[in-house]
C-alpha cells in the first residue's frame, strides 16, 4: 500500500498550523496508509496540554492524537535530537513516539512514497 | 515529470506564494505537467477577490490566475482553511448566511482529499511551507 509521510514541524498554539496539518494527516489515513514524523518544534505537539482550554485561543487538538489507532495510524515517529533539545519526557506526553536518529529518518523519507510537510 | 504543489504561506508575511509560482512558471517553461496547485493554511488568503493593492506591488492574486488560466490549472483551496479566513465561494456564503461571498474567479474550494490525490498520483509533490 502507498505510504505517505507526513512531517509536522510548527510548534501547536502559536499558530493554526499544527492543527490543521493534523487535519491532513486525518484526511490522509482514509486514502493510504500514513505515517507521521515530529520534527524540530513540531515535537512540542506531543506534549499533553495543560491549560484550560478557556485559557487560550486555541483548541486543544493533541488530545486527538490518542485516537490515531481508530484511523490505523501506527507509525509515530519522533526526531530524537529535537525530542532531546525540547527536554521531553515521557510522562508529559500524549502519546508516545518511536525515536529516530539522522540515518533513520533519511531512510524513513526515503521508503515513503510520498512526503507532505506542515 | 507530474508535479502537485502544495503552498501554505500567507501571501503578505511569507514569501511562500511568489516562490511557488516561480517554480510552477519554470516547470510549465520545462514541459512538465502541474496535476494541482492545493492552497492550504493561510495561502488561501491569496483567492481573496477583495484585495485592492497599490498599482505600483505585485498582484500575486492575478499573476496566479493569468497562469491558472494560460495552463488550466487547478488551483484548488482548502475548505477548512477558506472557512475559518473568510474566503468563501457563492455556495458556502449561501450556507453559512453571510453577506457576500469573495472567492476570486479562477481557484476553486475544495477538500483535503485533493491534496492526498495529487500527492498519490504524481511523481513530485513540492511543498512551500508557511
Amino acid at each position: 500500500m502507498t505510504q505517505l509521510l507526513f512531517i509536522l514541524s510548527n510548534p501547536p498554539g502559536s499558530s493554526v498550523y499544527a492543527q490543521e496539518a493534523f487535519d491532513a494527516a486525518l484526511a490522509g489515513s482514509a486514502f493510504s496508509n500514513i505515517a507521521m514524523l515530529f520534527v524540530a518544534a513540531g515535537c512540542l505537539q506531543l506534549i499533553e496540554p495543560r491549560l484550560e482550554t478557556a485559557a487560550h485561543q486555541r483548541k486543544d487538538f493533541q488530545r486527538g492524537f490518542l485516537a490515531l489507532p481508530d484511523y490505523d495510524i501506527q507509525d509515530i515517529f519522533c526526531c530524537a535530537q529535537s525530542y532531546k533539545d525540547h527536554h521531553l519526557q515521557t510522562a508529559s506526553l500524549v502519546v508516545q513516539p518511536a525515536l529516530l536518529s539522522q540515518p533513520e529518518i533519511s531512510a524513513l523519507i526515503e521508503r515513503a512514497d510520498s512526503v507532505l510537510s506542515f | 515529470m507530474k508535479f502537485a504543489l502544495s503552498i501554505q504561506g500567507s501571501p503578505f508575511t511569507s514569501n511562500s506564494l511568489w516562490s511557488a509560482l516561480k517554480f510552477a512558471q519554470a516547470c510549465l517553461n520545462d514541459g512538465h505537467h502541474i496535476h494541482r496547485v492545493f492552497f492550504y493554511h493561510d495561502a488561501v488568503l491569496v483567492a481573496n477577490a477583495l484585495q485592492a493593492p497599490p498599482q505600483d506591488e505585485m498582484h500575486l492574486t492575478a499573476a496566479w490566475q493569468d497562469l491558472g488560466q494560460t495552463h488550466e490549472l487547478d488551483l484548488c483551496l482548502c475548505v477548512a482553511s477558506c472557512l475559518r479566513r473568510g474566503i468563501l465561494d457563492d455556495s458556502e456564503a449561501h450556507r453559512f448566511e453571510k453577506t457576500a461571498s469573495n472567492l476570486a474567479p479562477g481557484f476553486n474550494i475544495s477538500g483535503l482529499g485533493q491534496l492526498i490525490e495529487a500527492s498519490l498520483v504524481c511523481d513530485r509533490v513540492v511543498t512551500f511551507g508557511a
